[in-house]
């Protein structure tokens, strides 16, 4: 049976014609069940936790945005039970990399249930889907524990992927080809700075590349004692250095699209 | 764009450790290693390690192939081929099968080729 969680968002009107389509879609299918509509008073993980524990429930499928999918990623770690995910609108940086078309089309790819065991990444005992973020230089990562990498001033960003679509480099400076790919067990460790492109100047979102390791361990700390750094966890979770960083032992199940980019 | 990762025309994994990175320590790796930033340490892989022009490199190196552009004060080690280009500065020793140095290079060191063995890698790690 198939056990569906509605995002926040999609409380409003707006969303009822496309709701109803889509749900129109998985009943045509045969693949109809129970569904939650979440709001800020749920908290996500306790929700997927009773409804699987209590039913016979062997999917969850999450309908709205990426931030969704990963507070479920965190809550299936491990688990059986496969995650599947209904992009709504075509905001999500996941879906073009787990091969999902949006909306209803989604659906599709729901009924053909491809699912593929991925890695998840582990922080300080929390689990992340995607990438970290930082946005200061002044950190050292110490990786695997047998060397530090230090980076300079010119560094504006440190992301660290473990599953992710790569938008936003200037294309001149950014290898040819390049996946974060969530089955290999290491995660991609990018560090950029500002592009030097006429672009950037209008775009301030273009980043240059400048380094790129592939660790499956390492740690993160400000390079002064007692300083503390933020960094962004899937894009939605502030938490503060120092981080414990690794490819986590529990893997997630996770339905996929044959657009897959890995 | 995204089917592969970053990889070389034999499908080696690359690490980059650009211009605006320090690495101290010693790094091991699988695949191949691209340096245009600082090392201060050791560097060992599988595979092949690419140092360019304005790298600096304070570390000895052990890899199958090394191409050197940059600054090396350390060891190369190589079971395959050392190039030195034309702006490579080295000041330390090279053990190697083959040895290719370009017109322009400067190396300060004692050489020694020939045998593509582990024995003479060995020899020259029992030495230090």
């Amino acid at each position: 049976m198939y056990f569906y969680l509605y995002d926040t968002f999609l409380v409003n009107k707006k969303y009822e014609r496309l709701l109803s389509g889509i749900e129109t879609k998985i009943a045509s299918f045969g693949i109809s069940g129970p569904s939650v509509h979440l709001n800020i008073l749920k908290n996500t993980k306790e929700i997927i936790q009773d409804n699987i524990n209590s039913k016979e429930i062997d999917t969850v499928v999450v309908i709205g945005g990426d931030k969704l999918v990963s507070q479920a990623a965190s809550a299936l770690a491990g688990s059986k039970i496969p995650l599947g995910f209904i992009p709504i609108f075509s905001n999500s940086s996941l879906a073009p990399i787990l091969g999902i078309p949006t909306n209803d089309f989604a659906v599709d790819t729901l009924a053909n249930r491809l699912i593929k065991t991925i890695d998840l990444g582990k922080v300080n005992n929390q689990y992340f889907l995607s990438n970290l973020q930082i946005s200061d230089h002044r950190i050292i990562i110490t990786s695997n524990n047998s060397c530090q990498i230090i980076p300079d001033k010119k560094i504006k960003q440190i992301n660290i992927y473990n599953l992710a679509c790569l938008k936003n480099f200037d294309q001149q400076s950014f290898p040819s080809s390049l996946i974060c790919c969530p089955q290999d067990q290491q995660l991609e460790v990018i560090l950029s700075g500002q592009s030097n492109s006429l672009w950037s100047l209008i775009d301030n979102k273009k980043s240059q590349f400048d380094s790129l390791f592939y660790l499956n361990k390492l740690k993160i700390e400000a390079n002064k004692p007692n300083k503390f750094i933020p960094v962004l966890i899937d894009n939605y979770k502030t938490i503060k250095t120092p981080l414990d960083i690794e490819i986590a032992s529990q893997k997630l199940k996770i339905i996929v699209g044959r657009r897959r980019l890995f | 764009m995204f089917k592969e990762k970053t990889t070389s025309d034999d499908g080696n994994t690359e690490t980059i450790i650009g211009a605006s990175v320090k690495v101290k320590g010693n790094f091991d790796s699988e695949g191949n290693i691209i340096i245009k930033g600082e090392v201060d340490g050791t560097l060992k892989t599988k595979n092949d390690i690419r140092i360019e022009k304005d790298a600096l490199v304070k570390a000895s190196i052990t890899a199958e192939n090394i191409y050197l552009a940059g600054q090396v004060q350390g060891n190369l080690k190589s079971k395959g081929t050392i190039h030195l280009a034309n702006n490579a500065r080295i000041t330390g020793d090279i053990v190697a099968q083959h040895l290719i140095i370009e017109d322009g290079a400067i190396f300060n060191g004692q050489c020694k080729m020939g045998r593509s063995d582990e024995k003479q890698i060995n020899e020259q790690a029992e030495i230090e």
